[in-house]
């Protein structure tokens, strides 16, 4: 798998708005490389930096430095009907079925708008094509004629995966994809997804705010905080053993799955600062508990750790490289 | 048990509408809650969490009709009581915090003042007083630079600093219940962590007693230390918190318990599903409402609607096939308690 050529190359991708004297610093410095088949989950706090690369990559806003590479092609310059022809590789699913869905336009319209868009087959193709598509996603026919407003979210969340499977992407990008979604759809969706990258190959960038969740059905984990990369590496080991304290902090903040397993709070404080004034030296300094004098004056550079993992923190690895809480190994 | 609970709630019902287009949001909702312990009220959307928190606050719109067997504080009932000794009772001896501050916090005010208002509406005390216990409660719930905030309008704050500024608000007259709904749903896991903390000591403190409102199990195993489970109107599973979670009763609590993904396996397997959709209560249900999705469901399910019925100390499940999920229990471990000990 390692040899293939990569779906997706983000190669040191900086978006700034407003002036660039001082800058919003949204994202700034990211690198990362998809492959066939994986999925890679992108997590941070709001506010992070995350949903904007999501953006840039799919080239809605342009980068303001790096590049973009898509099934191998630099999509960084293109315009017009080439960015066009490039982009139905890599497609999107939101948090919110219901505002990401026409409220006019029946199920199996906006399942078959894609196929529209791009001319793909004859008219009764297109037909055959939709229904085969609602049935991947579980949705009986009956459902082509319905309204978004006629089904519930879960099932709303189900026609924007059919939609967004439509174009045989190479990559799927899902934004919270199952924030909005009670739990027990969430459930689904999470297996639907699954299913989807098993047996399509389709690979997947799963940007989220809950670690707890992109655990579980992610290969790679990529940790952002005020737009830099913190932390990647595989699921496996960034759950077991995270090198990052902001890692350690995001990993010690989900809530217990027993109430036995209740234990005192290591609370991470305060919250991230604006990305227009980030903090001088490592970006995480004001809020981590093992900052010392390096941490306030140098920003670390992302290096690796090997087995696949890169960590952007002066005093990695940590002596202490599991969490008091033993949480973390096992 | 001595004397009567703190809140005591006996067969409520909220009805929106009337004759065959009423929508029945709680049916038949009984629960109690004693000074300094919390109960969470665990459901999806339309389960009827929300409607029974509001209902109990007397804050249920003018197109609800509440009726319950008994619904009192410290044994005084709610129901019936004058407008006046309802809005007396609220805000001093119950309130309550929201998922979204904003619905609480009102923009043209600064917090301080918000706050201090909220002291005088139930206290007499003067407008410097009020102004100091408004301060204290900023300090009380860590809100950095509390003196320079007490002047910050919401919109100032992030919005983990305006949820704190609704506790401090809610908190200000030391109420002896804390009806939190859905507090932290919109927030990043570590600000969750955070206003969790906070409720917990707050708590601690004060000997509040607090009703939260969920649909996170996340959150009710941090907190809970007794547990209602709701779906579509009704509860239907209640007992302590550990013992729920070790051996749900309800195949509902069941599946939802098992449909939660568990970071620490880094095993890429299926979840556990529950199939169909969270039902929407805008007609009677005949049987067991959660029958369709049910994958212990009998015939007769779909026929008779299950009681509330105890099964064990503190424990009471809404289910006909609960002595034999009872006994299937009895002989075994659940496999997921595996890493309880790890």
């Amino acid at each position: 798998m390692p040899e293939a050529v990569a779906v997706l190359e983000v190669e040191d991708v900086v978006r700034h708005y407003g002036p660039p004297r001082r800058p919003v610093r949204a994202v700034d410095g990211i690198s990362l490389t998809i492959r066939p088949g994986e999925t890679v989950a992108l997590v941070g706090e709001s506010g992070c930096g995350k949903s904007t690369l999501a953006r840039v990559i799919l080239r809605l806003e342009p980068p303001t430095h790096g590049r973009i590479r898509l099934d191998g092609e630099d999509i960084t310059e293109l315009s017009g009907a080439a960015l066009r022809d490039r982009r139905r590789l890599a497609q999107m699913v939101f948090q919110d079925p219901y505002a990401s869905l026409d409220p006019r336009m029946t199920v199996e319209a906006i399942v078959r708008e894609p196929l529209d868009n791009y001319r793909v087959g004859a008219p009764e193709e297109r037909r055959i094509c939709v229904a085969a598509l609602l049935r991947r996603v579980g949705l009986v026919e009956e459902f082509a004629e319905r309204f978004p407003h006629e089904l519930s979210g879960g099932q709303r969340q189900r026609v924007g995966i059919a939609r967004a499977l439509a174009l045989q992407p190479k990559i799927i990008i899902a934004d919270e994809p199952v924030s909005a979604l009670d739990v027990s759809i969430r459930a689904q969706v999470i297996n639907l997804l699954m299913d989807i990258q098993r047996e399509l190959g389709v690979a997947m960038l799963f940007v989220s705010h809950d670690i707890g969740v992109v655990a579980h059905l992610s290969h790679r984990i990529c940790v952002m905080y005020l737009g830099r990369m913190m932390e990647t590496g595989p699921t496996e080991t960034i759950i077991r053993r995270p090198q990052h304290p902001y890692t350690r902090a995001l990993l010690d903040a989900i809530p217990v799955s027993h109430p036995s397993l209740r234990r005192p709070r290591r609370l991470l404080e305060g919250t991230p600062p604006s990305p227009s004034n980030p903090p001088q030296g490592c970006r995480f300094h004001p809020r981590c508990g093992f900052a010392q004098a390096c941490c306030r004056s140098a920003m670390p550079e992302l290096r690796s750790l090997g087995g696949g993992t890169s960590v952007a923190c002066h005093l990695a690895p940590l002596a202490d490289a599991s969490s008091t809480q033993g949480d973390h190994v096992q | 048990m001595i004397g009567s609970p703190l809140l005591d709630v006996a067969n409520l019902s909220v009805t929106f509408g009337s004759g065959p287009a009423a929508v029945r949001a709680a049916v038949g909702v009984s629960f109690t809650l004693e000074a300094g312990r919390t109960l969470c009220l665990v459901g999806e959307s339309g389960s009827g969490k929300s409607v029974t928190a509001l209902a109990v606050m007397g804050l249920h719109g003018k197109g609800a009709h509440v009726a319950a067997d008994r619904l009192a504080l410290a044994g005084e009932s709610l129901t019936g009581v004058s407008p006046a000794r309802l809005a007396a009772i609220r805000g001093r001896e119950i309130s309550m915090i929201f998922q979204n501050p904003m619905s609480s916090l009102n923009p043209a005010f600064t917090i301080g003042y918000q706050i201090a208002e909220a002291i005088r509406l139930h206290e007499a005390v003067d407008k410097a007083a009020a102004r100091r216990r408004a301060l204290d409660m900023l300090e009380h719930v860590r809100i950095p630079d509390a003196r320079r905030h007490l002047d910050s309008y919401p919109h100032a704050l992030s919005g983990g600093m305006r949820q704190r500024a609704m506790v401090a608000m809610a908190l200000a007259c030391r109420p002896k219940i804390l009806i939190a709904d859905e507090p932290t749903t919109a927030l990043d896991v570590t600000v969750q962590a955070q206003i969790l903390d906070l409720i917990e000591t707050l708590q601690r403190e004060f000997a509040t007693a607090v009703l939260l409102i969920t649909h996170d199990l996340g959150v009710v195993a941090e907190m809970a230390d007794e547990v209602a489970v709701m779906y579509a109107g009704r509860i239907v599973e209640k007992g302590p918190a550990a013992a729920l979670f070790d051996a749900p009763a309800h195949p509902y609590t069941e599946g939802l318990l098992a449909a939660v993904p568990d970071h620490r396996s880094a095993r890429k397997e299926r979840l556990s599903e529950i199939p169909g959709n969270v039902p929407v209560v805008n007609r009677e249900i005949p049987g067991c409402a959660f029958a369709p999705r049910c994958a212990r469901a009998r015939p007769v399910c779909a026929e008779r609607s299950p009681r509330l019925e105890a099964i064990a100390a503190g424990r009471a499940s809404a289910c006909l096939r609960r002595a034999e999920i009872e006994a299937e229990r009895a002989g075994h471990v659940l496999p997921c308690r595996e890493d309880r000990h790890a």
